[in-house]
């Protein structure tokens, strides 16, 4: 009977930290400033909000580095998978969570032909959750595109 | 029996249980998760990737350079009255500062002399950011009045009357003009100082100036070559991450106590410290308005976005024809952010190596003491001018303590 009354005693005992254990764990990957793994890596292609446009967007160092300018490429296609040459694209970013822009100004710098366009000085100050965002012009039609990435 | 077991071995469970507990909770309190690992790990200082090569500066890694470097570095002739030398306001034994709020050159300065250690790896330098290149920046002091107050004949006639100088400077960048020509070369000529330097040297051929500016641009190249020597080593927090890397949990627990832990933790986590003080250097050398009081004798500065023009428009950016860069070699110079909203009130996150060792902080020396410091991030003051930069991150005054210990664990040997 008394080892019976210690053993249950133990186990709760056990059964209570445990519980700890696991809210304290929990509570740590709140406050991860990286919690990464629910967030997906570019899905190519992708299509622009309205759906007037498909992007396809290659970093042309792979992986791409960490604190260094360096160049992408957008491949831009209509819905229907036509190359389009003559887009206005403007390029912004930057860490979303973290509330902050890219720590440089990317621009298109070339286009390359068959709706292959060059995207300069995108850089990566730090590890973590990133997004490109596109806007694109094409004649008079607008749309907007946004590409999540980690960058590690 | 049953008040046997009351008695008796409930106050024993109790008491073995709760020793597990503080056990459990202490391990929980030091333990970290793989992501947590991950960010300290971009933190340490052997992941500082080597310098490499500064394509706008050709002797950047040469040892000629380095050691001429070092030599200008320390010699207060290279100043109106031969009193002032760059290490006067960064002095070695205090971390490359000087312990002011703001440097005293020829007269009181506007700026906090940040340190040296590690600065090279940043693509811009000034607290705003006013220069692309370290070797642009050694240029600034050298002839502002309010610092060295020389001027770039001067400079070049030290240099060619010195043996040791000429002979180095000679190995470095070839032949020395015949400086001795006074009529060429006055004594006291440059685009900036008194009403008399100026005008001397206005009265000099373009190319004239052109030959005593390349002289007085390769000065800047030397110091850079000599700075970009200047690394912080490592600091306790880099063993405790290496203790944590190898799982030698037992080192770890010697290295940090519990409240360096729960500052180190709050840095990383709640407190976002990171965002901005990021990598091995713990800066990511970006711009930032984090609302810092104005100080009264310097007005409301625009920082950043001011310096944007000075930077486009300077004759020793990396573009000009005083760098050895290509145009692709220049992109922080093509792409720098340039809209107002960000830039304006913005300065340069400096690193937190040895911050216990570099007081007074900001870049007008706005604050005397880390804990003032923290207490300006916990009330998070409305800016002057531009938007703040400041997250709200709830930190109380025990959350501050925290970090300031963990802040005190960057400090390495030099």
């Amino acid at each position: 009977m008394r080892f019976v009354n210690s053993f249950f005693g133990i186990l709760f005992f056990a059964y209570l930290f445990e519980m700890n254990v696991q809210a304290s764990e929990s509570m740590n990957h709140q406050h991860d400033m990286h919690g990464l793994s629910s967030v997906p890596n570019i899905p190519t292609p992708i299509y622009s909000e309205k759906k007037l446009f498909k992007l396809t967007l290659t970093s042309k160092i792979n992986p791409p580095p960490l604190s260094k300018i360096h160049q992408w490429v957008l491949h831009l296609e209509t819905a229907e998978g036509k190359p389009i040459e003559q887009a206005h694209v403007q390029v912004y970013g930057g860490m979303p969570m973290h509330k902050h822009g890219f720590p440089t100004h990317p621009q298109v710098t070339q286009s390359l032909g068959k709706g292959n366009y060059l995207i300069d000085g995108i850089k990566f100050s730090m590890p973590g959750h990133w997004e490109i965002w596109l806007n694109v012009q094409v004649g008079k039609q607008r749309d907007k595109a946004i590409v999540k990435l980690n960058i590690s | 029996m049953k008040r046997f077991f009351i008695l008796v071995y409930m106050p024993i469970l109790f008491v073995m249980n709760a020793s597990s507990a503080a056990q459990i909770k202490s391990e929980q309190e030091t333990a970290w998760t793989e992501s947590q690992m991950k960010q300290l790990n971009y933190l340490w200082i052997k992941n500082l990737a080597p310098l490499g090569s500064d394509p706008s500066n050709s002797v950047a890694n040469e040892k000629t350079a380095i050691d001429f470097g070092k030599k200008i570095f320390f010699d207060p002739s290279f100043s109106i009255n031969g009193k002032i030398s760059c290490s006067s306001c960064h002095k070695p034994e205090l971390y490359f500062t000087d312990g002011l709020p703001r440097s005293i050159g020829r007269v009181k300065t506007r700026s906090n002399a940040p340190t040296l250690l590690g600065a090279a790896y940043s693509p811009w330098f000034f607290w705003d950011g006013r220069a692309d290149s370290q070797w642009a920046q050694a240029l600034g002091p050298l002839e502002h009045v309010a610092e060295h107050a020389g001027n770039r004949t001067q400079y070049a006639k030290i240099i060619w009357n010195k043996r040791e100088y000429k002979k180095a400077y000679e190995k470095l960048f070839g032949p020395m003009p015949r400086l001795s020509d006074k009529k060429r070369f006055p004594d006291n000529a440059g685009p900036k100082g008194d009403e008399q330097v100026r005008h001397q040297w206005s009265q000099m051929s373009a190319q004239d100036q052109v030959q005593i500016t390349t002289i007085f641009a390769n000065l800047g190249k030397v110091l850079a070559a000599y700075q970009r020597t200047l690394k912080p080593e490592a600091a306790r927090f880099d063993a405790y991450v290496e203790a944590l890397i190898a799982q030698d949990s037992k080192k770890a627990n010697k290295l940090f106590n519990a409240e360096e832990v729960a500052g180190l933790k709050l840095f990383i986590g709640k407190a976002m410290c990171v965002i901005c003080h990021n990598g091995p250097l713990l800066s990511t050398y970006e711009f930032k308005n984090i609302g810092l009081p104005v100080v009264k004798e310097l007005g409301v500065e625009q920082g950043r976005f001011r310096a944007l023009r000075e930077v486009t428009l300077s004759e020793f950016n990396c573009l000009g024809k005083y760098s050895s860069a290509k145009e692709s070699d220049c992109a922080e110079l093509r792409f720098m952010k340039t809209m107002r909203d960000e830039t304006m009130g913005a300065f340069k996150i400096p690193t937190l190596r040895n911050v216990a060792k570099t007081a007074p902080y900001m870049h007008a020396g706005q604050f005397e003491t880390l804990s003032e410091v923290l207490k300006h991030y916990q009330k998070r003051p409305i800016t002057r001018v531009g938007h703040t930069d400041l997250l709200v991150t709830d930190l109380s005054d025990n959350d501050l303590k925290k970090l300031e210990a963990f802040l005190m664990t960057l400090t390495s040997q030099n």
